[in-house]
């Protein structure tokens, strides 16, 4: 009984890993051992479990995410989710000050993909390989791409040293970068620090743009 | 007489109205994504153009009336804001299940844009002329 129960639950672990790569990366995508490898789920509570790479004062890392999201109990929304994005929440997953991770999302203009932790849609875990919005759109928009983007932190912080500066929650704030020169400062910097130095600059880079969700993951070093 | 006149104006002022209202919510985004960094147009999709569609007529309508007003044009025009409206409000319906989907994925921070609900404010408008209102040549004929 134990045996077939072991066999079963490998079993299990195999087909959701087949079947999580074959959500995550549609055919035609090259695979990539540079970003995201979202995998497969955890077999207790659903969530995805993977890698997306990061940028930590000047080198790059990798994110190990174990856990679903977080969105808190406020301000309203009417999603499902209860995610809500533009205002800070009023309930964090656990107390104390969390790190936040910044989206930098390039807006207006396609920068090289080798500097994109999330350059191929669906190769990023906790996101859809492409968007449906054929619903507003009507026909011809069920498979818009995702919007690519890359990710900073600063584990310098002394909230980031949180739970051992290991797994834990972060907290996802965006920033918009308009200028592709901009854009190549930040990928040359790796850092919080030179985006703080463009933002105090004010040209083609947005202020943080503070949301509700967070996103439970490790830093590891990038191997 | 100057009120007379201005009633005249008044179903083609809201059918030009309400029909720049409608064309112009097909320009705005109508979703975003990244808090609004990325957005997409009306425009750009099948449903946006027929709105557009619906809009400039209802604008081309609007100059009809003054050039011929008779109320089948009037009531025809409202028919035609009445059907942008239930086109809207199902899109509406459309962007309501689509942003609750996306949500479920925090780091696309998807959110409805501006456009579909100034598309829908604009049909009501042109909708509008159904209503029995002292409309100028409903007393003149």
């Amino acid at each position: 009984m134990h045996t077939r129960s072991l066999s079963l639950s490998a079993l299990f672990a195999v087909a959701s890993m087949v079947v999580g790569c074959a959500d995550q990366r549609s055919p035609g995508e090259p695979s990539s051992t540079r970003s995201s490898l979202a995998a497969n789920h955890d077999a207790h509570s659903g969530a995805s479990v993977g890698f997306t790479d990061g940028w930590q004062n000047g080198t790059t890392v990798s994110f190990f995410y174990t856990k679903p999201f977080f969105c808190s109990d406020g301000p309203p929304s009417g999603a499902p989710s209860g995610c809500e994005v533009g205002e800070d929440g009023t309930s964090d997953p656990r107390p104390g000050k969390i790190p936040v991770l910044y989206v930098m999302t390039p807006t207006g203009f396609r920068p090289d993909a080798s500097t994109l932790q999330c350059p191929i849609p669906g190769n990023c875990i906790n996101h859809p390989s492409t968007i449906d919005l054929s619903r507003v759109f009507g026909p011809g928009f069920a498979d818009v791409p995702l919007p690519a983007h890359s990710h900073i932190i600063d584990s310098d912080l002394d909230e980031s040293q949180s739970n051992g500066g290991e797994a834990g929650w972060w907290e996802i704030e965006v920033i918009g970068v308009s200028s592709p020169a901009v854009w190549d400062q930040i990928v040359a910097g790796k850092s919080l620090a030179t985006v703080r130095a463009l933002q105090a600059a004010g040209v083609g880079i947005t202020d943080d743009i503070r949301s509700n969700a967070y996103l439970f993951f490790s830093v590891r070093p990038k191997t | 007489m100057r009120r007379e006149s201005s009633r005249e104006w008044r179903p083609s002022l809201v059918a030009a109205g309400g029909g720049s209202i409608v064309a112009a919510g097909t320009m705005l985004p109508w979703i975003s994504l990244f808090a609004g960094l990325h957005s997409y147009a009306g425009i750009a999709g099948l449903y946006g153009r027929m709105m557009f569609a619906g809009g400039a007529l209802a604008v081309a309508g609007g100059v009809a009336i003054l050039v011929r007003p008779d109320p089948r044009l009037r009531l025809a025009i409202g028919s035609l804001g009445l059907a942008l409206t239930i086109f809207a409000a199902w899109v509406l319906w459309g962007l309501r299940s689509t942003t609750h989907g996306l949500a479920r994925h925090p780091l696309l921070l998807a959110r409805p844009g501006p456009g579909l609900f100034v598309v829908l404010a604009g049909a009501l408008l042109v909708a509008a002329l159904l209503s029995p209102l002292p409309w100028r040549y409903d007393n003149a004929h």
